[in-house]
This record gives C-alpha cells, structure tokens and sequence, in this order.
C-alpha cells in the first residue's frame, strides 16, 4: 500500500461526511465522483453529514473467513438514516441469531486489524440501543 | 430467423481441480477438440481471427502458443465472469460485420494453482483503500440478495437446495462435470454454512478448465457442417448496487437489461427459450436468474423449482449440464462451455442430459464490477 491512495482518501477515511446529489438525492459514500452514480448529474454535490444510525436492508453471516476475522460474522448492507446512504458493514457484538432484515443499528468506523505498520479501518454495526 | 453467424463446431475438456495441467495443455485439448468436432473437417489455415476469453492471467497474443495460430488477429475479453460469454460476443460481432468468416473462441481459466483458489486470494482482504468493502467474499455478495428475495417473496433455503440437487443430478450424467455425484434437500440443507444463506452445496466449486468454439459466416458455415447452429443475438448490461437503487439487491438488473437487447434482436420472447445454460455460480444466482431472464415474473423464482419447471425432464430445463454449481466454473472458460453445450443440446448430441426436440437455447453469464458482483451480464441466444 503506497501513500498517494491514503492521502487521496483522507477525507472519506476519517470523516463520516458524504455528497448528496441536488437534482436526485442520491447519496455517495464511501466512493466520491463527479458523475452521479444514479441519474448522471455531473457536479451537482453538496457534502452531507452522514447519520450513525441506520436499517438493515440485508445481511448474510459468513462462517468463513480469513484469519483477522472472527467468526461466524454477521455483514449487512445498511441503510442510513436521513440525509441517507447505503453502506457495506461488518457486525460487532451481534449474533447470527440477532440479525434480522429491519435491525436497527449504529454504525461506526474502527480498526480491525493491522497490516504493514498501518491500521486497516472497516465500517461495524451493532444492534442500537434505544 | 437471423441466419448470419453459425456455430460450426465445439471442444471441451473434463473440468475439475486440474494439477497436472497448465493453461497451454487445458487450450491444447480444447482447441484439438474442437477441430475434431467440425462434421466436414476444418484446416486451423481457415480460421482468420480469434477472441481469448480469460479473467486473470493472459494476452490475446499469448493465445497464439498453444495453438499456433500466429499472425492472425487476436484480442483477450475480459468481462468478469462473463467474460467467456462476452468474448462469444464480441467474436459474433466481427464475423456478422464480414470482417472475418471463421473465428476461434476460447476460453480458459486457471483456478487452482494459488492456494485457496483464485477467488480467495481476489476477494476477502485486498489493500487498505479497498476497507469500504472489508471482508466481501463472493458467497456474502449473492447471499445478501438471498436474504433479501426471502425477506420479500416467501422463498427460503429449501428453494435453494432444490436447485442443487436438481443441478448436482444434472452434472452426475455429463460427461465434463468437475462434481459427479447426487445429493438430496437434507444433504444440502445440513452441510457446513458458507455465508448464511449459503452451504457448501450451494456454492460452484473451485475449478480448472478451458472450452473452444468455432463460428462461421453464413457465406462457409455450410462448408463445414450441414447442421450449424444460428447465433440469434446477445446483450450485455452493466449495472451496480452502489447506485442505491433497491432492485439491486433482489435482482440483477444486468441481467435484464442483457436479456432484453437478446430478446430484441433474436426477434423471440423469453417463452420462446427450450433450454438455457444460465450463471448459478450460487444455487440464489439461478433463482434471481429465472426471473431477470423473464422465465417468470419479479418474485416468483423459487417457484419454478418448486414446480419442477427447470428439471432436465420439465418444461424449461436450466443448467443440463450441472452449471457452474456441478460442471464447475472456470471463468473465463464458464461463458464458451455454455455455449459449447447449447450447441449439443441445439444438435440433438447431448447424450444423457439431452433434452428432447429443442431448437431455442439461451446462455447466460453474471460478472464482477466495481465493489460488487452481478455488475456485468451477457446473453447469447442460439437457434438451430
């Protein structure tokens, strides 16, 4: 891993900060590009302050995975709240049996594990606690 | 009928983990084969360009060695796992626009010689900008539509290992399979879970392979056999998750957008389809696959196995061959011996996975794209 792609990514990497499109809504995160991924609008972004809270649209729990991982581990495309954004996340403190289609969480932004002296960040989830 | 491009002749090798052979020996096979195959005989002089279909690992150019098909025009496909299909495709293309009149398709992967397989290596942990999509495998990215077609339409594991067992049955009876064994609901429902939904039995194996085809113009195609089989059109979509939109995650929009442009230019409908060779690399792809392809309506997948509709005696079989669940998938060659098998089944040669009187096939493939799968779809429909 070199460093022109972590200082490309610094912004996305350590502030939870997405760009919503002003002609369709449409919410990017984690990727950035000028061209709306859903109706093509080329630079009509506005940064959003993403929500840490958020729906399970669906999930599958993977009973194998390379070592770093702990498992059987439960991943879920997540829906955040309002401004919104669909993200890919790795569970923490949830069960197989706790996961459901509808599951409120929280979503956070922690190191898993540690590779070549740098840290290796992923999105968790958890069940939220309301 | 579209009466165009023909395909004239087909080679496959038996697929499996293959660790006695390299990518040259698996193409030498298939090409030989595949000049075997052509009823009136073929001269390898005749063939006037070739497409390479390969996922990983090689150059159009690099084609050239195992065959000794130097100085003619080459190029390598790539196009995820319907890369195979694609390369099909494109070769299509050339020979309808009468750039060429006999062209080579090959397609070919090696998928066993890293450890843990190709697809282990490509997906759980790639480089640290890569953390948006930590810990992606293959099973979690078609399992997570899975989860979601249960969540909506009442379908559940059972429709999953219905299709594999009716595709492990298929594979026992073809000749090539990598799998040759049966197995029943219970053995697929109990045996180890991958990536809930998803079981072991669920999942395509890891596998070696390669398959040739030769297609022709209409103006030789004759030369070279009395009974070709009519290329009636393709399509490819590309689509992705990313853009938010929830048909992504109970579908492949890809794939209905690839069948709709096939459909188009074939002049058919899908009721017209006979037999199809569709992407099943998980028991949930063949599912979603029934109803993007327009073998039924959004929603209403697992009820064609459910009904029986798809079996090798049904009204539409899917996967005589085992698909890539039994016969194996071995990327860039998955696409070609799709194909491959069509053209037997179109030919009344298929043997024991011969389905009775057909004269519409369709062949489908499903590929990765950025961060996700089921971003890149090809369609072929043949005809005899």
């Amino acid at each position: 891993m070199s460093t022109p792609p972590l200082y490309r990514d610094i912004a996305q990497n350590l502030k939870f900060e997405g760009l919503k499109c002003k002609s369709c809504g449409y919410v990017a995160y984690p990727e950035y590009h000028r061209i709306c991924l859903k109706c093509g609008a080329i630079d009509q972004w506005e940064k959003v302050k993403l929500s840490r809270t958020g729906t399970v649209h669906t999930y599958i729990v993977s009973y194998y995975l390379p070592p770093e991982f702990e498992t059987p581990l439960p991943l879920a495309i997540v829906d955040l709240d309002p401004p919104g954004g669909r993200i890919y996340a790795i569970s923490t403190e949830t069960k197989h049996e706790d996961m459901k289609v509808g599951l409120r969480v929280e979503v956070d932004f922690r190191e898993i594990y540690h590779k070549d002296g740098l840290s290796v960040p992923s999105f968790k989830f958890k069940p939220l606690r309301e | 009928m579209r009466k165009e491009v023909a395909v004239i002749g087909a080679g496959m090798i038996h697929f499996g983990e293959l660790f006695d052979k390299s990518v040259d020996n698996m193409i030498e096979e298939a090409y030989i084969n595949c000049l075997n195959s052509v009823d009136k005989g073929i001269e390898p002089k005749e063939i006037e360009a070739a497409w390479l279909g390969s996922a990983y690992e090689r150059s159009g150019a690099s084609l050239a060695v195992p065959t000794g098909l130097f100085r003619i025009p080459i190029s390598r496909n790539e196009n995820g796992c319907a890369t195979g299909s694609d390369a099909f495709r494109n070769a299509c293309y050339a020979v309808k626009a009468g750039i060429y009149k006999v062209v080579l398709v090959c397609g070919v992967e090696k998928m066993r010689d890293t450890a843990g397989g190709l697809i282990a290596k490509a997906a759980a942990k790639s480089g640290i900008e890569m953390w948006r999509y930590r810990a992606r495998t293959m099973p979690a990215f078609f399992g997570l539509r899975g989860t979601r077609h249960f969540h909506e339409f009442g379908s559940n594991r059972e429709h999953l290992a219905m299709i594999s067992v009716k595709n492990h049955h298929n594979g026992s009876l073809y000749p090539y399979a990598h799998y040759k064994f049966e197995t029943t609901v219970d053995q697929v429902l109990n045996a180890p879970i991958v990536s809930w939904p998803l079981g072991l039995y669920d999942c395509c194996p890891i596998t070696d392979g390669a398959c040739c085809v030769l297609i022709a113009h209409a103006d030789v195609a004759k030369k070279y056999t009395d009974t070709p089989v009519w290329w009636q059109g393709a399509g490819c979509g590309v689509d992705s998750w990313m853009r938010g939109l929830d048909e992504n995650l109970i579908g492949f929009p890809a794939t209905a957008i690839a069948a709709r442009e096939a459909y188009k230019m074939a002049g058919i409908t899908p009721k017209d389809i006979q037999v199809a060779e569709v992407h099943d690399c998980f028991t949930v792809t063949e599912m979603l696959d029934y109803e993007d392809l327009g073998f039924c309506k959004k929603g209403e997948g697992h009820k064609m196995i459910e009904e029986g509709v798809v079996n090798l005696d049904g009204s539409l079989p899917v996967n005589p061959s085992g698909g890539l669940i039994a016969k194996g998938h071995p990327i860039g060659a998955s696409g070609v011996a799709q194909i491959a098998e069509i053209y037997e089944q179109l030919r009344g040669t298929a043997g024991k996975v011969q389905v009775p009187d057909v004269e519409i096939g369709l062949q489908h493939n499903i590929g990765l794209g950025r961060g996700a799968t089921g971003s890149a779809s090809v369609v072929n429909i043949l005809r005899r």
